[in-house]
């Protein structure tokens, strides 16, 4: 967690700070909406308040970034002309539906930022020889 | 209990060395050398796998299995000297494999340095040739690194613990073989087979005996090369020279020595399948004569 008022948090570089706080944030998506599906799932009526307002504070995190990296098929895709009609879009969904889409927006940007992603080494057929060596560059 | 000669599968080894050796055919048909080491200790069943690879890759190509005549098996070079023979004869027949046998060759001085320039003599010209080679050795290090620079050998089957009923092997790709030389070379002497407890095989299997009449066979033409090694150091031992060796050392021609030896009527000391073994007396007289050639040379 990141600790403002401790000094170790102080004396580490930005960037890592803010690495730390958008995963942090993500998590927090995660978490309510594992919430919201259990209760679901138990037949009590979904509240996607908690949902919400995670996935605006990971929006509000990640904005300026999103602005710059999210492709026009993307906005489409979405049904936004814009980027301002994403940032609306943020704050005013209501669905599951809806909330999940968005929030899969964000979490391909942070594999695509190498935040999420662990498997960078291609999976290949290690019991065929030339296969294997093809892979080592042989 | 009926001992078996092939897996349900209809082949004598585990089914994923089949797949990786059609690979291999596909890479030489692209005109890139295809290399397969297969090594392993004393009686671990080398020969056998890469007898039974080799049928395999001639029942692809609709060949017959590897003929394991006494004078006739092009497939199966018992030590350098038949290795270059056999490649050029396998590609006039069109064959697809051919094997190498160290055969006890690796006892003679030089010989590995002899068994690089070859291979890499091998690989650089008849790449297109697109034959297959199967060197089998007791130990994959002692091969050149230039080898693996170039990426020649595309893969090691390591034989071990061969058991009454089969036979066993790790397999490893180039890749995985980088690793084996690495931990090779970085083991103290006498701890360097661990290296293969080091890295993990590709996949590992197991292969079967030859048929009886094949296993036969296959023994008496393996029989064959270490006699005549045998017999090679024993006359090494004792200090014997044939014709060639003596014109070699008194830079002479074979025939200027053979008349040398009825002018002077030297006896040989032995007399090997119609090759006479002379001892070092006789080197030392046809010596004397030389010299004294020289002498009548100079006074002229």
């Amino acid at each position: 967690m990141v600790d403002f008022n401790n000094d170790v948090t102080v004396g580490t570089p930005a960037i890592d700070v803010v690495r730390i706080l958008w995963l942090q944030r993500r998590s927090e998506v995660i978490d309510h909406l594992e919430l919201y599906t259990k209760r679901d799932a138990q037949g009590v009526t979904g509240d996607l308040s908690g949902v919400r307002s995670k996935l605006f504070s990971l929006f509000l995190e990640v904005q300026p970034c999103l602005e710059r990296r999210v492709l026009p098929e993307e906005l489409k895709a979405l049904d936004c002309a814009e980027f301002n009609a994403l940032r609306v879009k943020f704050r005013q969904a209501k669905t599951e539906e809806e909330l999940l889409d968005l929030f899969y927006l964000i979490n391909h940007q942070f594999d695509d930022l190498l935040l999420t992603r662990l498997d960078t080494k291609k999976r290949h057929d290690r019991t065929r020889w030339e296969i294997d060596n093809k892979a080592g560059g042989q | 209990m009926k001992k078996r000669y092939f897996y349900d599968h209809g082949l004598p080894f585990s089914e994923k060395l089949g797949v990786n050796l059609v690979d291999i055919i596909d890479r030489i048909k692209l005109n890139k050398a295809g290399l397969i080491i297969v090594d392993g200790g004393v009686g671990e069943g080398k020969t056998t796998l890469a007898l039974h690879c080799m049928d395999y890759v001639n029942k692809v190509h609709g060949f017959d299995p590897v003929a394991l005549e006494k004078k006739f098996h092009p497939q199966l070079a018992m030590g350098g000297k038949q290795f270059t023979g056999f490649l050029r004869i396998c590609y006039i027949k069109k064959m697809v494999i051919v094997s190498y046998d160290e055969a006890g060759d690796f006892n003679r001085r030089g010989a590995l340095t002899r068994l690089n320039a070859l291979l890499n003599r091998t690989f650089e010209t008849f790449r297109g040739f697109q034959i297959i080679v199967l060197i089998i050795l007791p130990v994959f290090s002692v091969l050149d690194n230039h080898l693996f620079d170039l990426g020649i050998p595309r893969g090691l089957l390591h034989c071990k613990g061969r058991t009454e009923k089969y036979g066993n092997f790790d397999s490893y790709s180039l890749a995985q073989m980088g690793w084996l030389r690495y931990w090779y070379d970085k083991l103290p002497k006498g701890s360097k087979h661990k290296c293969y407890s080091k890295v993990i095989p590709n996949f590992s299997g197991h292969f079967l005996d030859l048929e009886p009449d094949r296993s036969k066979r296959l023994d008496e033409i393996s029989m064959e090369g270490k006699l005549k090694i045998l017999q090679d150091s024993e006359l090494e031992m004792e200090g014997l020279l044939n014709y060639i060796q003596i014109a070699k050392k008194l830079d002479r021609s074979v025939v200027w020595v053979r008349m040398a030896v009825g002018q002077l009527k030297i006896k040989h000391t032995k007399l090997i399948k119609r090759s006479k073994y002379f001892d070092q007396r006789a080197l030392n007289i046809l010596a004397d004569k030389l010299d004294e050639i020289d002498e009548r040379r100079k006074r002229k």
